[in-house]
């Protein structure tokens, strides 16, 4: 059992408050679970929002991912990523979830699309400064590296929930470019990042 | 699908751009498929640097107490504890004898590689929560006391409780879970490392029963983790001394 503790605790970073109110929260802490939300609800927020762009779904969603980490938060361990981005990830799925469903029952392609000049700030707002770690770094030099389209297609994908539907409106493409520069985006992302 | 097509589809679903029904099948295929939950893990790793592009947004002031309120309805908190903590030797024991358990297991062996201890860990701690027993972490080393193991079953809820109180040298089983169908019985087994299953008998219709039980030394300071098993076995008790039907609850011995 010692060993296992050791594990648990080498692979994870004892300077991040949040592991430790995570496992709070995975032992039942209500108390623990309330300053992990007010630690991270801004972030995960922003997240849903820039995703769904309505105030009123970004607010259901929130309230339903924190039911799901309180739900798992005894099955998070520091292999799944720091405890931020894990908490992120369950955000964006189930916002992305909620949109592509929302989208395929109005079967429509015109899914608002939100406001363009706040896109634009989004998109100005990936700046090499913003991103500390070796490893975004690494992303940033590889998104670089790829076409401005390429580039700007996957921040507003993975920022913005843009489907393919909106790319090829965006780029007045057809639906079938779309997905080859995605396809092409995504292999070359992977190569790069792995060299 | 071959590995390019997953590797693709597994790279659009966290990029976000995967159609509804491409994204329910891709999440379906999340729970089942080991591999492809790994191509996507890799992707979320690669990708997550991007979450950092917005700025953050301060949520309205009202959604925590929708949250805690929802808390509150909520029952209590019991998630599928699968069997990511029976032992190595458990499987070997069980591996011909169980077919959707085995299936299950196998499908999860790939996870567990890569999550080293720390998942086992968690496991356990998901059982404790099963019945609302906060335990900080694992104590120091103790001679007595009280111990207790959650039996989970592969499904979601909380099989049986078992509590060993080691003065008295006594095991007390509760079953949580529904009595065994007709013409079957739970047996309980004990497996100490390296040692074949030992039976700790057939466990009655009754709810609550009581064998007596001491469990090894070292297994008291968690050096030496003993599993608890129940099988489901023809009426009277498997007729072999060593279990002959499916596990259909284990989970280890931990301190209380």
């Amino acid at each position: 059992m010692a060993q296992i503790m050791t594990d648990f605790d080498s692979s994870s970073s004892p300077q991040d408050p949040l592991l430790r109110l995570l496992q709070e929260t995975a032992s039942g802490e209500r108390d623990a679970f309330r300053l992990l939300y007010d630690s991270s609800s801004a972030k995960l927020f922003g997240v849903i929002l820039r995703i769904v762009k309505r105030q009123d779904l970004a607010e259901e969603i929130l309230q339903e991912v924190y039911l799901i980490i309180w739900n798992r938060a005894n099955s998070y361990n520091p292999s799944l990523g720091r405890p931020l981005s894990w908490m992120v990830t369950i955000a964006r799925n189930k916002a992305l979830d909620s949109l592509r469903g929302l989208e395929a029952k109005a079967q429509t392609q015109d899914f608002d699309e939100g406001d363009d000049a706040q896109i634009q700030t989004a998109l100005l707002a990936i700046r090499p400064e913003a991103l500390d770690a070796g490893d975004r770094l690494a992303l940033q030099d590889c998104l670089d590296e790829a076409t401005e389209q390429a580039r700007e297609s996957v921040l507003l994908a993975y920022v913005h929930g843009f489907s393919r539907e909106e790319l090829a409106k965006r780029y007045s493409v057809p639906l079938s470019t779309i997905k080859t520069w995605l396809r092409r985006a995504l292999i070359d992302l992977k190569n790069c990042l792995e060299r | 699908m071959d590995k390019e097509t997953n590797e693709h589809i597994a790279g659009e679903y966290v990029l976000g751009t995967l159609s509804h029904e491409e994204r329910v099948t891709a999440s379906e295929r999340l729970k089942t498929d080991a591999e492809f939950a790994r191509l996507v893990h890799e992707w979320e790793d690669r990708l997550s640097p991007l979450a950092d592009a917005g700025e953050p947004v301060a949520a309205p002031l009202g959604i925590w107490h929708k949250i805690s309120n929802r808390l509150d309805e909520q029952p209590p908190r019991v998630e599928s504890a699968d069997i990511l903590n029976i032992n190595e030797t458990l499987e070997e024991v069980t591996h011909s004898a169980i077919s959707p358990v085995a299936q299950l297991r196998t499908s999860r062996n790939r996870w567990r590689a890569a999550f080293v201890g720390a998942m086992a860990l968690a496991a356990s701690f998901i059982g404790l929560q099963a019945v609302g027993i906060y335990l900080p972490f694992f104590p120091k080393p103790v001679a007595e006391g009280r111990f207790i193991a959650v039996l989970n079953p592969s499904g979601s809820s909380t099989g049986f409780v078992i509590r060993v109180d080691v003065s008295s040298k006594r095991l007390e089983i509760q079953r949580l879970a529904e009595k065994a169908p007709s013409g079957k019985d739970y047996e309980l087994w004990v497996i100490e490392p390296k040692q074949p299953p030992k039976s700790l008998n057939v466990v009655g219709r009754n709810n609550v029963q009581q064998v007596g039980y001491s469990p090894l030394d070292d297994s008291t300071d968690g050096s030496t983790p003993l599993t608890f098993a129940i099988s489901l076995e023809p009426e009277g008790g498997s007729k072999t001394g060593q279990p002959t039907g499916p596990i259909v609850f284990s989970g280890q011995l931990i301190s209380q």
